[in-house]
């Protein structure tokens, strides 16, 4: 075993050791893209990214709109929620049961949901019944039918959720951040039993026809169809959509300052949940990719970050401790989150506050750079070894406003980010006076 | 298909990302299903012992690695309960070569991602990563086969951070409190009564010891399976795995699984758990299942399928359809010594659990009485074996769909006929095995109930 264990102490020194491979073990990898991305115009006018790909006879359709929860209605706040179960519930002469049937007989899944600033679909199926699933979702968007019966259901379901949420540690976590930060801005608007229950079809029609239109829309098809095929499917399916509406404007939130001490927040359980949340950085800012590589390094790279290592690593107060960046359009954070045994609550929020302002003060050193650059840029091709996840990864782009070649441009940018990019951002940033705490549990036992 | 909660519960991981979304999720579609096609599996087994599949998929040049073990939670002996997970951890931290908190950080600085995971009846690695890096890894996965280096300094934190996972992962949900209470009673007698993370007071007594033996006794390349899924081949797999797996020497005084039988209970149980942070009652009741690879297997899970498994089974249509059920779903979960059989419902606001209880074993019932309709049964067989069969859109799921069925003892043959046997499930055997399984007093029943706060 000495063979095997002097390539590996080499590896463990030098981090990286591709060169040190014994050539009998390389194995050969293609230099191809790893999506080809089509942009393709249908003769309607609607454009969709598309990867054709035949390795699996399947097609995923993602689509979205911008426009979520933030735009309803203050009185029928989760009528969005409740539009987007609609929609595969029953179309044209399908009720809900005829409708659910044919989906499964032709093996396909079609479902929508609603976040606060999208409403996104998806739709996978078989290559060989690919017109008729097309087809139903088409009749989905041009003959929904809002039957009494399954949107008395959606309603229900919601409320159960809603009250489910009252004691979910998350969500106990979420609406208390946002009480403190930005109250009364539609992100901290939360719907209720009476809002659900105030929820007419009429309004459910009403706001489909401002959601749902054509230039709001961002489509992407990864599978087994050609360009061809395809442009004749976006006409029939999204034909029907009305070509534009107009939607409440959205203002952007501004936070309140930071609390001095965390906000406890009362929940009979023997563990704390503790969620943070400090100023972020907008998506279009330059400094974007210099915040996500800091982000890595402070809590984003699991077992790399220096959170995981400190709290979890080192001390053993935590299974998970992890931070990210959150662009929403109009409220960009800083946030993360833990959980620690109850008495130990104060311990970790000093420690996450030490760590903080240790990288604003020193930054991070040019190893840490290098190895967050390694992985963020390494690890980008796992995210496109599955149809369904580079369906979903090339929408998220879309939502992000990237063109249709960012995925072979990603990595550059990356790549460009100095250690003096790092420091500035974390100059900024990283200032622990600057983050709210709020704590779930009973952290004062 | 849908996996419960209970389901859930039966695999502890390493690490649950504590991720901030950064964009609109968007809702996961699994895959779809499939037509025939050349694709194969291909497998080889060296000279000390390990076996191998090869799973190719070569649409993106990565590759995902998982090597199994053949031990689990289910192997514990008295008293000693999460030592399977707790040495799963372990294999994170040092060997004589890489030292200690390398191991993952070597695995990220090459673009991989690495995670582990235990079970009752297994134990597997793995990573995630670009093909070119692939060898490394590999001469890292051999060295701790054998090399593992457990300093105290290391160990000890480690037992914290596990209960700090049981206290995440179960003391703080109280649906995960009741799904240990249903197991210690469905299993009880049986390994598969004890938790997989352990229980807080052993797991507080757990030493390096403890964790040393353990990995001396079932730590071995003949005890182990690889899988290896994406862009590779076995022609490309096979002198990597002789030259870097190869050399590690057989453990040689492996010992025998034994577990004793499952019993059947010999009267029904009544549990429930109360707890303030519950806000809607629920129900389930649970019967043991089937074995891994039992010939009843497929029939009981097609029969499950249409009496809970989607939107056009018989418990929604006749509970959540009809207004008085939130939530339903049954399902047929298989585990190497015996799986289980369970429905559930949540009631809607103003429905009892009793009530709920007698329209789901009301519409249970009438199915063990009548079985399948037709078309209940092509549409079921069509879904299920679609719905797994494209598992292969996804390299993960693929090698976890395999690796699962070859550490309980299936051969690739066997696990290929899958799709087939499920085609050739009858109504006959629908009906056949519900009524062995569903049937009698050898039951839990179990009830979530809210507490005043």
């Amino acid at each position: 075993m000495r063979r095997l264990a002097a390539g590996l102490a080499a590896l463990a020194l030098a981090g990286c050791a591709t060169e040190r491979e014994a050539a009998e073990l390389m194995l050969p990898t293609r230099t191809s893209s790893l999506a080809d991305v089509q942009v393709v115009t249908s003769p309607g006018g609607i454009t969709a990214w598309l990867v054709s790909e035949s390795f699996v006879p399947m097609i995923s359709m993602e689509w979205t709109w911008s426009g979520g929860a933030s735009v309803e209605p203050a009185g029928l706040r989760g009528i969005g929620w409740v539009l987007a179960y609609m929609m595969n519930e029953g179309a044209g002469d399908m009720d809900t049961s005829a409708y659910g049937a044919r989906m499964e007989d032709l093996d396909m899944r079609f479902a929508c949901g609603q976040w606060s600033d999208w409403t996104s679909c998806g739709m996978t199926t078989l290559k060989a019944s690919a017109d008729e699933s097309f087809d139903m979702v088409r009749q989905a968007f041009s003959s929904l039918r809002l039957d009494d019966e399954p949107f008395e259901r959606a309603k229900r379901e919601m409320i159960v959720g809603i009250k489910e949420d009252e004691t979910n540690p998350k969500s106990v976590a979420s609406r208390a951040m946002n009480e403190a930060l930005i109250p009364g801005h539609p992100y901290a608007r939360r719907s209720t039993e009476q809002t659900v229950s105030a929820i007419q079809k009429s309004d459910a029609r009403k706001l489909m026809a401002q959601l749902m239109t054509k230039d709001r829309l961002l489509v992407v098809v990864v599978g087994d169809i050609t360009a061809d095929e395809l442009k004749p499917k976006l006409d029939e399916v999204f034909g029907s959509l009305p070509a534009t509406s107009v939607l409440p404007v959205v203002r952007d939130a501004k936070a309140l300052p930071a609390q001095a001490k965390p906000i406890v927040m009362d929940l009979p359980q023997p563990q704390t949940l503790i969620m943070f949340s400090g100023p972020g950085i907008r998506r279009e800012d330059p400094d974007f990719y210099a915040a996500y590589v800091l982000n890595y390094i402070l809590g984003g790279g699991s077992f790399s970050s220096r959170l995981t290592d400190d709290v979890r690593e080192k001390r053993g107060l935590t299974y998970g401790i992890g931070t990210g960046l959150s662009i929403q359009p109009h409220f960009w954070r800083w946030q993360g989150s833990s959980a620690t045994m109850n008495d130990k609550a104060d311990e970790v929020v000093q420690l996450i506050r030490d760590n903080i302002s240790r990288l604003g003060k020193e930054g991070p050193t040019a190893e840490e750079l290098a190895d967050a650059k390694a992985y963020i840029t390494g690890a980008f091709p796992l995210a496109f070894d599955s149809n369904t996840k580079i369906a979903q990864n090339l929408i998220g782009f879309r939502q992000d406003g990237m063109p249709a070649d960012y995925v072979q441009a990603r990595n550059s940018y990356f790549e460009a980010v100095t250690l003096e990019d790092v420091k500035r951002v974390a100059r900024t940033y990283m200032k622990p006076e600057d983050f709210t705490f709020v704590m779930v549990g009973k952290p004062t036992d | 298909m849908i996996l419960t909660r209970l389901a859930a519960a039966l695999r502890v991981k390493r690490c649950i990302a504590a991720m901030v979304t950064t964009m609109a999720a968007l809702i996961a579609l699994p895959a779809s299903a499939q037509t025939d096609d050349n694709w194969k599996p291909e497998t080889f087994t060296l000279a000390n012992g390990l076996t191998a599949v090869v799973l190719p998929d070569h649409r993106a040049p990565v590759v995902t690695h998982m090597l199994w073990y053949r031990v689990g939670s289910a192997d514990e002996v008295k008293g000693k309960s999460g030592l399977a997970h707790f040495l799963e951890h372990l294999m994170f931290k040092a060997t004589d070569d890489i030292p200690a908190g390398e191991f993952s950080k070597i695995v990220a600085r090459n673009g991989g991602q690495d995670n582990a995971a235990t079970s009752y009846d297994y134990t597997t690695y793995h990573f995630r990563i670009a093909k070119d890096r692939l060898p490394q890894m590999m001469r890292m996965e051999a060295d701790r086969m054998v090399h593992l280096r457990l300093d105290t300094e290391e160990v000890i934190p480690e037992l914290s951070v596990v209960r700090e996972e049981r206290r995440q992962t179960v003391e703080s949900s109280p649906a995960a409190i009741l799904d240990e209470m249903v197991s210690a009673q469905i299993y009880a007698g049986h390994p598969y009564a004890i938790p997989i993370i352990g229980r807080m007071d052993e797991l507080a007594k757990l030493s390096r010891d403890d964790a040393v033996d353990w990995y001396r006794t079932w730590y071995g390349p003949e005890n182990a399976i690889l899988v290896v899924a994406g862009d590779i081949t076995a022609a490309e797999l096979k002198p990597l795995a002789e030259n870097i797996y190869g050399p590690v020497p057989r453990r040689g005084d492996l010992k025998a699984r034994k577990w004793p039988p499952v019993q059947a209970l010999a009267k029904s149980v009544e549990l429930s758990h109360a707890d303030p942070k519950v806000s809607q009652a629920s129900w389930s009741r649970t019967w043991l299942g089937v074995a891994m690879g039992d010939g009843d297997a497929e029939a009981l899970q097609v029969g499950m399928e249409i009496l809970g498994g989607g939107r056009v089974s018989r418990l929604y249509r006749e509970l959540n359809e009809q207004g008085r059920a939130t939530m339903s779903s049954g399902y047929s979960m298989e585990m190497e010594a015996r799986g289980i059989v369970a429905i559930s419902a949540t009631p809607a606001p103003g429905v009892s659990v009793a009530a709920i209880e007698a329209e789901a074993m009301a519409v249970t019932s009438k199915f063990l009485r009548e079985g399948p309709t037709a078309q209940e049964l092509s549409r079921a067989k069509k879904m299920i074996a679609a719905s797994a069969v494209f598992t292969r859109d996804n390299q993960m799921s693929l090698a976890e769909w395999y690796g699962e069925r070859l550490t309980a003892g299936q051969t690739v043959a066997q696990i290929e006929g899958w799709e087939d046997r499920i085609r050739a499930v009858t109504a006959a055997d629908v009906m056949r095995t519900m009524n062995r399984y569903l049937v009698g007093t050898n039951y839990v029943d179990a009830v979530l109930l809210p507490e005043a706060k």
